[in-house]
């Protein structure tokens, strides 16, 4: 098969390409390390597409979409703000009529349809019979579990461009009416207190480390790696039980199985799969304190974040009023929205993409079944380094195609791109120093991007003797262990008390937060689930520092200043 | 086996390049001589091999063709070759036969309920894609329109194969029983009496066209017509009253182009300006038309040739067993629809679809064009889909050095030719791949591309032997069309001589005396047509288009098969 792969791989072409657009960033908050060929392709066609529709339907006023360019397995990106103004305020109208008559009045009915929606398309992936299902069968099997990812991307924007849009309106308010600024502590305070999809998941993997003291078989989880436990567990009857029962429940039944260590992947498998990460996770919250009886830590905190909550509206509503602005159905419908930032960025990743990534991933893992057997590749994850039109191919007759070398070593270029991690942050037309990057992230008002992907990049401030600078992703200050994670498989590392410091939280981690004391991350906007989580387990959070994974190793005791985006040594 | 370097492609750009692997794959692979050459565009040969391949595998698993699981197409620099996928475990024939009966079974008794179901699935959807609007609508719509106009070219390959496959069949089927009833095949008078005498969708154009030519008369219209080039004439036209009524009126020329002109000069291909977009081929038409003058020959023939269809019928029918004849005539009737549906089924299928994936891919090319990432909009044809689509949402490559690249490479590789007929296993020996491809039962392949080996009759003197496919003996100056572009030079009383014909080339039918084919068989487009206007057809000569020069004077026998070439003066 001469088939070159050649447009998906170094498809950023800098002579021509900063021509057009002056900057391009590396997404790091999604894209580092780098992802498999199929799933980069998904990134650029139907994860653009529904960026696209998200904007223009939610009508998203100063941009109609961001750009996105594949560089070695991470993504590259750029926004343009609308040159017509006229543009510009036609598209703010229809935003604010969005605002005002469906999202803040609607919401709540609008995420249950959409939710009701995407779980019935997962259930096809998962129900199919892919054992008797003809060649065909799978073929069309295949187009429908693209057509499925395509679709979930262009409801995840459409909500998510609804919701940040919101967010970045409301800043803008409190900037302008209230003289709040998005790193002052009480603009934290109005977006957290809320619960999520995720966090009802964090509770019952509390439920089974309660359920192991409980059945007193937590030495068993104590003493074992985690890949061990589980082998151990079924030699007792207790143990039996729990992973018979409990764990089955959990994974099975519930359904929270459907998740995977990495959330924009696919080649990683799913916790029902291998539920090492759960026991991992079960590990981790047995080294906090508590007895079966032990409440999940988010409880104790969470009553205080919503009467701060309440406290912070009363407030901020006083003083736009003071200064005159009168607009307040306006205001407090942007409020209503924006505030959902907390609760649908955990909730949407569960909704979305794990739930849709795993399920995509089942769907080609049992058509790679099959296609083993025919010898068109060695391993069903083989699939993963193809992009569509090869598997159209491949899938329509594997018994044509014997292409197990050509996965083997798109699979070793990949493991090579994962490696490299010191890739920079941005390429620019001009040289230019990050926090003169800013602008290019803040004009076209993109909040997506500049919200979660991308971030604003701030200028070095040595003269605090800090030796990292970034933005406050939540308020406060913590001394720690540093414990730098780069990939998913890295979270066993993680220990009570630690300093979390990564590229960004994927959302599969949220599982650690009761341990940490604060966050350092390279990338991230301030409503990256990195500042989202952080907020609601109230710990300091600092994020865009662009190095932090290089400059820092494990065990470096540092100091952060989050409200100042600083980091210090302690040493 | 031996790997010739003449077989390998210089550039691949997408998945259905042939490889060395597809060698081993296949026996044998036969060169689509009849759709691919001259080469194609690098987009159009990309839609050809993805659309074909998908359509014919959707069909034949849908119907069981029995020996046959479809058609595998790949793609050497703008050629397409083919093989077919025989199935080779006799029980699984076995099985598969018992479906593909039980199919054809409905297929016999509700051929025009079922046909009327397909021209509905594909009319609601070319009136849905005809609607939107490429100019103004925002990226995202226009990228979901190209990728549904595009999608959709697949859907319309499968139910082109569905129809086909059950079709040819049964046409298949009663060439069989007249064998052996009548000792007739598909290239006897009788059978070719039979065969014609039916009106379809493309006959309309070409009736309308032929109207238009009559009203212009009328309306004395005639002189604009002959005094300007094609191109001009409508300019012209608007100037005066008479002209617009032409234009305007009712049945008039604008209302003929909303009906007929989603057509492309060479059906199979994305590169030239539809009939809508550049309407002087349906003008040169008509200016033709004019130099010849007379009757629609189609209509003042038809009464005759449905005559003798119905006195070939009774004879056919008469030497049938009577416990057959109930069946046998269902199934000569459903037969005689093959003729029909191969030629007005190009107007639903390839015509129309093609004029709207031309039209979407345009569309983002002028987007392309108007923000400088290609020189002209329609460079879109040295893009793929999926380059296409990454640049619509968000419009931002700069592709004009990989268009650069890629059209000089498809200015060379046009201009490479002949292209190898068979590569493989069996490509040193014709025979035997022949016997391949009729293992696979394939009778669409075998009716329309191949007809089979030719016998040299060495007692007739001739200079070519073909196939009769429409008979009868006409003489005449020779008229090589290589290319769609040579159509308007064709003038009266000439002997079309091509590789094949398409049906894009259906008005200038009454101008001919006679056809002469390279390739083909009884139900290729020529032959078809050829029967309806009563001129002789042989096809399948194999080298007419080498062996004849423009205005050789030629004789022309379609009863025998042979062709002759006259003495000068």
């Amino acid at each position: 098969m001469p088939w070159t792969w050649r447009l998906h791989t170094r498809e950023f072409w800098p002579e021509r390409d900063l021509k057009r657009q002056p900057v391009w960033f590396l997404n790091r908050s999604h894209s580092v390390p780098a992802w498999t060929p199929l799933f980069m392709w998904t990134w650029c066609f139907s994860e653009t597409r529904g960026v696209w529709y998200g904007v223009n339907e939610v009508s998203i006023p100063t941009t109609r979409g961001h750009f996105m360019l594949d560089i070695d397995g991470c993504s590259l990106e750029g926004g343009i703000r609308i040159p017509n103004e006229k543009e510009v305020e036609q598209r703010r109208e229809r935003f604010r009529q969005l605002i005002l008559k469906e999202f803040a009045p609607k919401w709540e009915e609008i995420w249950a349809n959409a939710r009701q929606e995407l779980e019935g398309y997962y259930q096809k992936l998962r129900t199919f019979d892919y054992e008797k299902a003809s060649v065909w069968g799978l073929y069309k099997q295949f187009k429908y579990a693209m057509w499925v990812v395509e679709r979930m991307w262009e409801i995840h924007f459409y909500l998510m461009y609804a919701v940040f849009g919101a967010y970045w309106e409301f800043l803008d308010l409190l900037k302008k009416y209230a003289d709040i600024s998005e790193n002052d502590p009480l603009a934290h305070k109005l977006v957290r207190g809320y619960d999520n999809d995720l966090f009802l998941m964090d509770r019952a993997i509390w439920a089974l480390r309660n359920r192991a003291l409980e059945l007193g078989i937590d030495n068993v989880f104590r003493k074992h790696p985690p890949s061990e436990v589980i082998p151990a567990l079924k030699e007792t009857e207790k143990g039996r039980e729990w992973v018979e029962k409990d764990l089955h429940d959990f994974l099975l039944v519930k359904g929270y199985g459907w998740r995977q260590p990495r959330m924009m992947e696919f080649i990683n498998p799913a916790w029902w799969e291998d539920p090492t990460p759960v026991i991992l996770f079960v590990q981790k919250y047995l080294l906090l304190p508590g007895g079966p009886e032990a409440v999940f830590p988010l409880e104790n905190i969470r009553p205080r974040l919503e009467q701060e909550r309440k406290a912070a509206e009363e407030e901020v509503i006083r003083r736009i009023k003071t200064s005159g602005y009168t607009d307040m159905e306006w205001f407090q419908s942007v409020m209503k929205v924006a505030q959902q930032t907390s609760s649908f960025s955990e909730s949407h990743d569960w909704i979305c993409e794990c739930q849709c990534f795993t399920s995509f991933r089942y769907c080609l893992m049992k058509i790679g079944e099959r296609l083993v057997k025919f010898g068109t590749i060695s391993r069903p994850d083989d699939l993963f380094f193809f992009i569509p039109e090869e598997l159209e191919a491949f899938i329509a007759l594997p018994e044509n195609y014997e292409v197990g070398d050509i996965a083997e070593e798109r699979r070793q270029t990949w493991q090579a791109q994962k490696e490299y991690l010191s890739r920079p942050s941005y390429f620019s037309r001009e040289p230019l120093k990050p926090e003169e990057t800013a602008k290019y992230v803040i004009e076209a008002k993109d909040p997506v991007m500049a919200l979660t992907s991308i971030g604003t990049l701030v200028k070095p401030r040595p003269e605090t003797g800090a030796i990292l600078f970034g933005n406050c992703g939540n308020t406060g200050e913590a001394e720690g262990t540093a414990r730098v994670l780069v990939s998913e498989g890295d979270v066993g590392k993680v220990m009570p008390g630690d300093i979390l410091v990564c590229p960004a939280t994927y959302a599969s981690w949220s599982t650690i937060f009761p341990l940490i004391k604060g966050i350092v991350a390279d990338g991230a906007g301030i409503a990256h689930h990195t500042c989202v989580m952080g907020r609601e387990y109230d710990i300091p959070v600092v994020i865009t520092t662009g190095t932090a994974t290089q400059v820092l190793k494990d065990g470096d005791q540092i100091r952060i200043k989050a409200d100042e985006g600083l980091v210090f040594r302690l040493d | 086996m031996e790997w010739r370097e003449e077989w390998r492609p210089r550039q691949a750009n997408h998945p259905l390049v042939m490889s060395e692997q597809d060698l081993e794959a296949y026996p044998c692979w036969y060169l689509d001589e009849a759709h691919s050459i001259p080469p194609w565009t690098p987009l159009f040969a990309w839609s050809w091999v993805q659309g074909n391949r998908y359509g014919d595998l959707w069909a034949a698993e849908s119907i069981g063709l029995p020996r046959c699981r479809g058609t595998d197409w790949r793609e050497i620099d703008g050629c397409a070759y083919m093989c077919p996928i025989l199935v080779t475990d006799e029980q699984e024939v076995k099985e598969r036969e018992l479906r593909f009966k039980e199919h054809l079974k409905v297929f016999i008794r509700d051929y025009d309920r079922i046909w009327k179901e397909v021209v509905e699935e594909l009319t609601t959807h070319y009136s849905k894609f005809k609607a939107f609007d490429v100019d103004r609508s925002p990226n995202f719509k226009l990228y979901d329109h190209f990728e549904q106009v595009f999608q959709f070219n697949l859907r319309v390959w499968a139910l082109h194969s569905w129809m086909m496959y059950s079709i040819y069949e049964l046409y298949a089927f009663f060439e069989d029983l007249c064998r052996e009833h009548l000792g007739i095949d598909d290239t006897s008078p009788l059978w070719h009496r039979l065969m014609r005498g039916f009106d379809n969708k493309l006959f309309e154009a070409d009736r309308w066209l032929w109207h238009l030519y009559e009203r212009a008369v009328e309306l004395g219209l005639d002189s604009i017509l002959a005094h300007h080039p094609e191109e001009q004439v409508l300019a012209a036209l608007e100037e005066t009253e008479k002209g617009r009524e032409w234009l305007n009126e009712k049945g008039g020329f604008r209302e003929f182009l909303q009906e007929h002109g989603w057509r492309l000069p060479r059906m199979m291909e994305l590169n030239c300006k539809s009939w809508i977009e550049d309407p002087s081929p349906a003008i040169s038409f008509i200016k033709q038309y004019l130099a010849k003058g007379g009757d629609f020959e189609l209509d003042s023939r038809r009464k005759q040739l449905v005559q003798e269809r119905e006195e070939a019928e009774r004879e056919v029918l008469s030497r049938f067993l009577d416990s057959e004849r109930g069946w046998g005539t269902l199934l000569m009737r459903a037969a005689q629809r093959a003729g029909s549906f191969s030629e007005e089924h190009t107007y639903y299928f390839e015509q129309t679809s093609h004029s709207l994936m031309r039209r979407a891919a345009l569309a983002c090319g002028r987007r392309m064009a108007a923000e400088s990432l290609l020189e002209d909009p329609e460079d879109f044809v040295y893009l793929l889909p999926d380059e296409i689509k990454k640049n619509i949402i968000p419009l931002c490559l700069d592709y004009r050095p990989l268009v650069a690249e890629r059209k000089e490479y498809y200015q060379e590789y046009s201009r490479r030719l002949p292209r190898p007929q068979l590569i493989g296993r069996l490509a040193s020996d014709p025979q035997a791949a022949m016997r391949y491809m009729m293992a696979s039962g394939d009778k669409v392949m075998m009716k329309i591309s191949f007809g089979g080996a030719v016998k040299v009759r060495p007692e007739l003197g001739a200079d070519l032997y073909g196939h009769p496919a429409a008979p009868g003996v006409a003489t005449g100056p020779v008229r090589l069309v290589l290319s769609e572009a040579d159509i308007t030079q064709v003038k009266p009383g000439e002997i079309l001589v091509a590789t094949t014909t398409y049906s894009s080339w259906t008005p200038v039918f009454p101008l001919l005396s006679g056809i002469v084919l390279d390739r083909g068989a009884s139900l290729s487009h020529a032959a078809i047509v050829g029967r309806e206007y009563n001129i002789p057809v042989v096809v399948q000569t194999g080298e007419a288009t080498r062996k004849l020069r423009n205005g050789q004077r030629v004789r022309v026998n379609g009863t025998k098969g042979a062709v002759w070439i006259l003495p000068e003066g």
